[in-house]
């Protein structure tokens, strides 16, 4: 669980920002380790965030294929982390994902351009998903980095991996915004 | 008389424990004497026959007394409360002593053990006189209060200071369970005497050195209880009114005592935050019940005179618990020339919890805001369109270094933003949560629930808006987009002053009924809170920008705008639905804004 951010993945905003004015034309982020979850990748997460949404907002035609986990394979108390850890990094990790669907919500209009977030289903006890966390970017048709091609692999396959939805983002709120009473 | 009462007051603050080492000392004397004495066996059996007949004729009486004063199901005193105050087990215990070395001694033959038994039935005669005039005290309302007072008070101190641990204990707690169950019987049976003395136990009992976590979460738990009967029509709304405002302030004095002047520990830093947050959610809470008394009044679930009491006395704490955080209030007496809110976290927590569900006086709420975190007065009127967000930005980082405000409020502030882009961040999303939580402005206000500062006046609604509306520091469409993306994408630090406050809330005892929702999951308020960045202030100033953010938008984020706009502000088309025109719903929505500080403004 204590696996640090991958080499290099502090340079990964700075890349991000720079995707409307570069000649790419595709890109594939994977940030499937556990160590995104921890509170000091808070920080590099917002950024890589923030400049994911925004590069597919300055550039429609970009295409973005991003990688996450489905679940924590270390839930429950598995992967060598006690119950409470599991139980915050789960809810990390929940929060993580609806962050992204809710920004993707607000800025992107449906049917227009946005990244598309894939979640790697993978078992309880299954230690990695096989793939390594990369930024890799496609110029001329190749890619930065081959493993990206693995990566896209996946969506071929059926059940490896299943699409982040705006679905469960509640647009108005909670109801009780509406009627306060309620919590009477 | 007097020396008998100055004795039993003194008896009675004895722990229990020394009354029973006390006893053991008598009895073990007794048995020298009986060891040195020699009595013959007639004056034996003629002293134990008096000594019986008395202790049968107290142990008579308090039964009596009992069975006229108590109920047995009552858990409030509880027996165990009763025995320990009027020492019941230990005398029966003496006297079962004492006959029982009376009979061994006399069957046995023994003169001596006889003599002990007979002088055990001696001192348990004169400690039955002291149980038995407890006990009488007992009976008499002012005596049960008193003990009620003292044995919750006991609880309440011997409550953890950690404010994590708080909450578990005061579920276990028996006395506190007692007590609660009480508050419920008292309410349910409209016993206004009852619910009186309870709150009066309460606030007397919290007044010694209880901490601050649990005492101030049980006043909040009372003060939701007496709420909640008296707007379903089980308890007298003036009753309810009185007690809540009773709690108010015992809460206030419960913080004035546990927060020092100059914190410097981390545990005084953490009482501190408490308290704040004791404050700002209690504030919350009382905002709340002064929306929902409206809405139920409205809908005819609770009565008008119900509703009015509550209204009434929410708006009268909420301003009491303003003067008390504010470090220089209006026609201040010397001892409010203080503040509990002594650093930049316990500042924002308690605004951020005040400024929620349209609770009055939150305008006026900044000004010690500012004077807090800057160090320095804000000098403007907010009716005329000063933003004092602005103020603050300005004072803590402006760019004419001559400027901004220096000494050590101001320093520490800008320490707990970290940046000025987390300064504007943080009023962002504190201004998510009381754009969420505005009344719904379709509900029609009878007059009899107007008060001052919850009014439907438009233009108290526009002051509040625009003190969030007013804080600028982009002007155009994409970047709104930007700062959209980016309160919705960035989880907050836990070291930034949105974490800490965050921190503090989830540490704090205190708990209401009303849930505390992030920003990010209400998405439409946070859509109206950067568009109201980008609203016109004045007539006659630009709107494109607006148009375009909005125009950007997807349709479903716009029609959810719509309807929280429709809902919250005024001037547009009123209801639960989604407006024919969504954006033309926001934007005349905001318009509220342009009713201050621009006098000849109108929603048209």
């Amino acid at each position: 669980m204590s696996r640090p951010l991958p080499p290099g993945a502090e340079s990964w905003p700075d890349l991000l920002r720079a995707l409307p004015d570069s000649p790419a034309e595709a890109v594939v982020l994977v940030q499937c380790s556990p160590g995104w979850l921890r509170p000091e990748a808070t920080a590099p997460r917002n950024e890589i965030d923030e400049a994911v949404l925004m590069a597919q907002l300055r550039r429609p035609e970009l295409r973005i294929d991003r990688f996450l986990l489905h679940s924590l394979p270390m839930a429950g108390g598995q992967g060598g982390v006690d119950a409470p850890t599991a139980a915050r990094l789960a809810e990390v990790h929940q929060d993580w994902l609806y962050r992204i669907s809710a920004a993707t919500a607000l800025l992107c209009p449906e049917g227009r351009a946005e990244p598309r977030v894939h979640r790697i289903i993978v078992q309880g006890d299954q230690p990695s998903v096989g793939i390594p966390d990369m930024v890799a970017v496609r110029e001329e048709g190749a890619w930065s980095l081959p493993a990206a091609a693995d990566a896209l692999a996946l969506l071929d396959r059926d059940g490896a991996t299943t699409p982040l939805s705006r679905y469960d983002v509640n647009l108005d709120g909670p109801f009780g915004d509406a009627d306060p009473s309620v919590h009477l | 008389m007097g020396w008998g009462a100055a004795l039993m007051r003194g008896v009675a603050g004895v722990p229990a424990w020394q009354r029973r080492s006390a006893l053991a000392v008598c009895a073990l004397a007794l048995a020298a004497v009986a060891l040195r004495v020699t009595v013959e066996r007639d004056a034996i059996v003629d002293a134990t026959q008096f000594s019986v007949a008395f202790f049968a004729t107290i142990l008579t009486g308090e039964a009596v007394i009992f069975a006229i004063s108590f109920n047995a199901a009552s858990g409030w005193p509880s027996l165990r409360e009763i025995d320990t105050h009027i020492a019941f087990r230990e005398w029966v215990v003496i006297g079962w002593l004492a006959s029982v070395f009376t009979v061994v001694g006399l069957l046995g033959g023994s003169d001596t053990t006889a003599f002990y038994g007979a002088l055990l039935f001696l001192l348990a005669d004169v400690f039955g006189i002291f149980s038995f005039v407890r006990l009488f005290g007992l009976a008499s309302a002012g005596g049960r209060k008193r003990l009620l007072l003292r044995t919750l008070r006991r609880s309440l101190e011997r409550l953890p200071t950690e404010p994590e641990r708080v909450q578990e204990r005061l579920r276990d707690d028996p006395v506190v369970s007692a007590y609660l169950a009480a508050v419920d019987q008292a309410v349910g049976r409209r016993d206004t005497g009852a619910a009186r003395d309870l709150v009066d136990e309460l606030t007397g009992a919290a007044q010694g050195h209880a901490p601050l976590g649990g005492a101030a979460a049980l006043h909040v738990d009372v003060i939701h209880r007496l709420a909640r009967t008296s707007l379903m029509g089980g308890m007298d709304a003036v009753v309810a009114a009185e007690g809540i405002e009773s709690l108010v302030d015992s809460l206030l004095t419960i913080v004035a005592r546990t927060t020092p002047a100059e914190p410097t520990t981390e545990a005084e830093l953490i009482a501190v935050e408490d308290a704040a947050v004791a404050l700002g959610r209690t504030s919350r809470y009382l905002a709340w019940l002064a929306g929902t008394a409206l809405t139920l009044s409205v809908r005819r679930v609770a009565d008008a005179g119900s509703a009015r009491e509550l209204v009434a006395v929410t708006t009268r704490c909420r301003d009491r618990i303003l003067r008390e955080v504010d470090p220089d209030p209006q026609s201040a007496a010397p001892e409010e020339l203080r503040t509990p809110l002594t650093t930049p976290t316990a500042v924002l927590a308690w605004v951020g919890g005040f400024t929620q569900y349209h609770g009055s006086h939150q305008a006026a709420a900044f000004y010690p805001t500012h004077e807090l975190l800057a160090g320095r007065k804000f000098m403007g009127n907010y009716w005329d369109g000063a933003s004092v967000l602005t103020a603050l930005r300005q004072a803590l980082y402006g760019r004419d270094a001559g400027g901004r405000a220096t000494g050590p409020a101001a320093e520490a502030s800008r320490r707990a933003f970290g940046s000025v882009a987390e300064f504007d961040r943080f009023w962002t999303l504190a201004s998510v949560g009381a754009i969420a939580t505005l009344r719904h402005t379709g509900l029609p206000h009878p007059p009899a629930l107007i008060r001052p500062e919850f009014t439907p006046d438009p233009q108290l609604l526009g002051a509040y808006l625009r003190t969030f509306g007013s804080h600028r520091w982009f002007s155009d469409a994409e970047q709104a987009r930007s700062l959209l993306a980016s309160v919705m994408s960035r989880k907050p630090a836990t070291d930034g002053a949105w974490g800490r406050v965050r921190a503090a809330g989830l540490r704090s005892a205190v708990r209401t009924p009303v849930p505390e929702v992030e920003p990010h999951h209400r998405p439409a308020a946070m859509v109206l809170a950067v568009a109201a960045r980008l609203a016109p202030l004045s007539d006659g100033e630009p709107d494109r920008q607006l148009r375009l953010f909005l125009d950007g938008l997807p349709q479903p984020v716009i029609e959810a705008t719509a309807r929280l706009a429709a809902r919250a502000l005024p001037g547009g088309e009123s209801g639960d639905g989604t407006p024919a025109d969504p954006r033309g719903a926001v934007i005349t929505g905001l318009q509220v804004m342009r009713l201050v500080g621009n006098r000849s403004g109108s929603l048209g």
